[in-house]
């Protein structure tokens, strides 16, 4: 059953890793929405598989051993998961835009800004040689790097992360693409330069009319940006809300314990909250029952033996976790 | 960039004033002499030898043999070889060109199929293909030239008869003529099949490893999400970069194309620099030995300085400013 509203559409994503012989699931059963110009946050931890998700999405996975096992990625109707490079070629950089984490070595060092930036052009449109330049040059402008003429002959190495970033921006939007998948593009930035980054980001979400998949670790960029937010563990989804409950009725305990861990400036204390224990490698994940229990607060005998499903709890509010009958197999009475 | 060059070549007068000197000691150093060479010390007067000595300026203490020497060398004059009877630098202007001929010749088809195979073995890693380029580099690597070289005159020359089997040009043929340059080819080409073929296995290897390095980097990813098509992401983003480290060994070629390849050229027979250095070596022939090393030495600095220039222009992050 498809949501007609949704932009793009994962249904029981499961995403697999062939490491000697054995198929291992980075993302196991992840399912969501994201509805055109709004933006989503997927939280959570290193190695929850949250970028494998994102590559996913965009089939950037790599060759030898990664592969979209199961499940559907819709965007506008229209399942991405099993089309081949050249099919997918022509909606990467168009439709859907990706960045990524590292400005620093996402950029070729050996070719001109110029040209990296012409590419998308080149590969997408059908406009003159003489008007692409200056279509880069005004995207650089809309970016915020106001001396695009002289940056189009520079090299990468020549420009700063935040700069390179803001490049990176300007390559993802220069077709349009109604969305935009941000891998962490700010964690490898200052902070001054993260908040410049988020605004631009903002800026052209409104100028570009575009949705936005934003994967952070930083709850501060989730309150800044989300409309919505996905919280994974471990490869699933274990809570799914609108950013105002997120915070002030978080349900899942995993994001209970992430909401505790933020130190706060009102409160003195001595020891930062943390969560005992680390996520489960990606070999050594539990066969049955939720992968949160070894490092739980509220782990109950159950927790090992049944696995909980993602349920909603209310009107938008979905969770992952035997302490909710909507999450329960046998108690359930709406499933999402 | 001007200046730097400049600067680099400024620096190499002094360089090769030092290796004149070692290599005029060393010379000098080598047991026997010019005059030994060339006549047989049991059957000659014992007060001839010594006049001739006296002559020749070899009893001249180190220091007045070197000034004299290089008094020659500025003004173009290196001596005579003693073997030739003709001036060094007649006997160095006739080997020269065959030499460079077949280090261009060969280094040609030494890029042609690293190329090629470095570009397929790249491009499609652990497959038969690619282990099968592999296999043959391993091969080519392993195989002493001078046995190659004995193989490839015995099947395509005796055998087979598609090649001449030694010299570099054929005899009683005009200089000048048409015929005469295509001889000349004729003559080159086993030889130069034989070098180009050996050297090719590390040109491939270096680029089949690049490649398949360059292909996981962060910026082919990128490529990737911007929708270029693999061909230009292999061809243009991969290879570009790919390129930079076989520069350093392009480098190392340039000299060698004054250098010849000594063993091939020997087995050859072909009338190269690298057969004259060794011949003169055996034959004492100082004045021969010496203007030839700085030659190679002269070559090898303006090798690497052609190196470091073009290292400029492949990568823009070390261009001189």
């Amino acid at each position: 059953m498809s949501n007609q509203e949704a932009l793009l559409e994962i249904k029981n994503l499961h995403t697999g890793f062939n490491i000697g012989g054995k198929t291992y699931h980075a993302v196991k059963d992840v399912s969501f929405d994201v509805k055109p110009k709004e933006v989503v946050c997927v939280v959570g931890e290193s190695g929850c598989g949250k970028s494998v998700m994102s590559l996913s999405i965009m089939n950037l996975l790599p060759k030898h051993n990664g592969k979209i096992d199961k499940g559907e990625i819709l965007y506008k109707g229209r399942d991405l998961a099993p089309l081949n490079d050249n099919e997918m070629n022509k909606i990467r950089g168009k439709d859907i835009s990706m960045i990524f984490q590292e400005p620093m070595t996402a950029l070729n060092p050996v070719l001109t800004i110029g040209y990296q930036m012409d590419e998308v052009l080149i590969n997408h449109t059908k406009v003159k040689k003489e008007e692409i330049r200056k279509k880069s040059i005004s995207l650089l402008k809309q970016v915020g790097i106001s001396r695009g003429e002289q940056i189009v002959h520079e090299y990468p190495h020549q420009l700063s992360g935040g700069m390179r970033q803001r490049v990176m921006i300007a390559m993802a939007i220069a077709c349009q693409p109604q969305l935009l998948i941000a891998d962490e593009p700010t964690t490898a930035l200052d902070v001054t330069v993260q908040a410049q980054i988020l605004e631009l980001i903002t800026k052209i979400q409104d100028e570009v009319g575009m949705a936005v998949l934003l994967i952070t670790h930083d709850l501060g960029v989730v309150a800044e940006m989300a409309d919505r937010v996905v919280v994974m563990y471990a490869g699933q989804v274990v809570e799914e809300t609108d950013v105002d409950r997120i915070f002030y009725d978080p349900q899942h305990p995993y994001t209970k314990a992430l909401l505790t861990s933020i130190p706060r400036m009102d409160e003195e204390r001595e020891v930062l909250n943390t969560i005992s224990g680390i996520v489960p490698s990606l070999t050594k994940m539990p066969e049955v029952g939720c992968r949160f229990v070894d490092r739980c607060p509220e782990a109950m005998p159950e927790c090992r033996q049944i696995d909980p499903q993602l349920g909603q709890t209310e009107k938008g509010h979905s969770v992952r976790c035997l302490l909710y009958d909507a999450s329960h197999p046998d108690k359930k009475t709406e499933v999402r | 960039m001007l200046l730097y060059t400049l600067r680099r070549i400024l620096i190499m007068i002094p360089i090769m004033v030092m290796i004149s000197i070692v290599v005029f000691a060393l010379a000098l150093a080598m047991p026997g002499d010019a005059l030994s060479g060339q006549i047989n010390p049991a059957d000659s007067d014992p007060e001839y030898i010594e006049e001739m000595r006296e002559q020749l300026g070899l009893n001249d203490p180190i220091h007045v043999q070197y000034g004299r020497w290089m008094a020659g060398v500025v003004q173009w004059d290196f001596g005579r070889s003693f073997v030739h009877r003709m001036d060094v630098t007649e006997v160095i202007g006739e080997r020269l060109p065959n030499t460079i001929l077949l280090s261009v010749f060969s280094l040609i088809i030494t890029y042609i199929l690293a190329f090629t195979m470095g570009r397929f073995a790249g491009r499609h890693p652990y497959t038969p293909g690619d282990y099968a380029i592999q296999g043959i580099n391993y091969l080519m690597l392993a195989i002493p030239s001078f046995v190659a070289a004995i193989f490839a005159i015995f099947f395509f020359a005796f055998q087979l008869g598609w090649f001449p089997a030694t010299g570099s040009v054929g005899s009683g043929v005009t200089p000048g003529t048409m015929e005469y340059w295509i001889s000349k080819l004729h003559h080159t080409a086993l030889p130069a099949l034989v070098l180009g073929g050996l050297t090719t296995a590390s040109y491939t290897q270096f680029l089949r490893n690049d490649i398949i390095e360059s292909s996981q980097k962060d910026y082919v990813r990128t490529a990737r999400a911007k929708g270029t098509p693999e061909g230009e992401i292999y061809n243009k983003h991969i290879l570009r970069n790919s390129i930079i480290p076989i520069v350093t060994l392009f480098g190392f070629d340039i000299a060698s194309i004054i250098g010849g390849a000594v063993i091939i050229e020997t087995v050859f027979s072909y009338r190269g620099i690298g057969e004259l250095l060794i011949s003169s070596i055996n034959s004492r022939d100082s004045s021969v030995v010496v203007a030839v090393t700085l030659m190679l030495s002269v070559a090898t600095l303006v090798g690497n300085l052609v190196a470091d220039l073009v290292y400029g222009v492949v990568d823009p992050r070390i261009r001189v400013e």
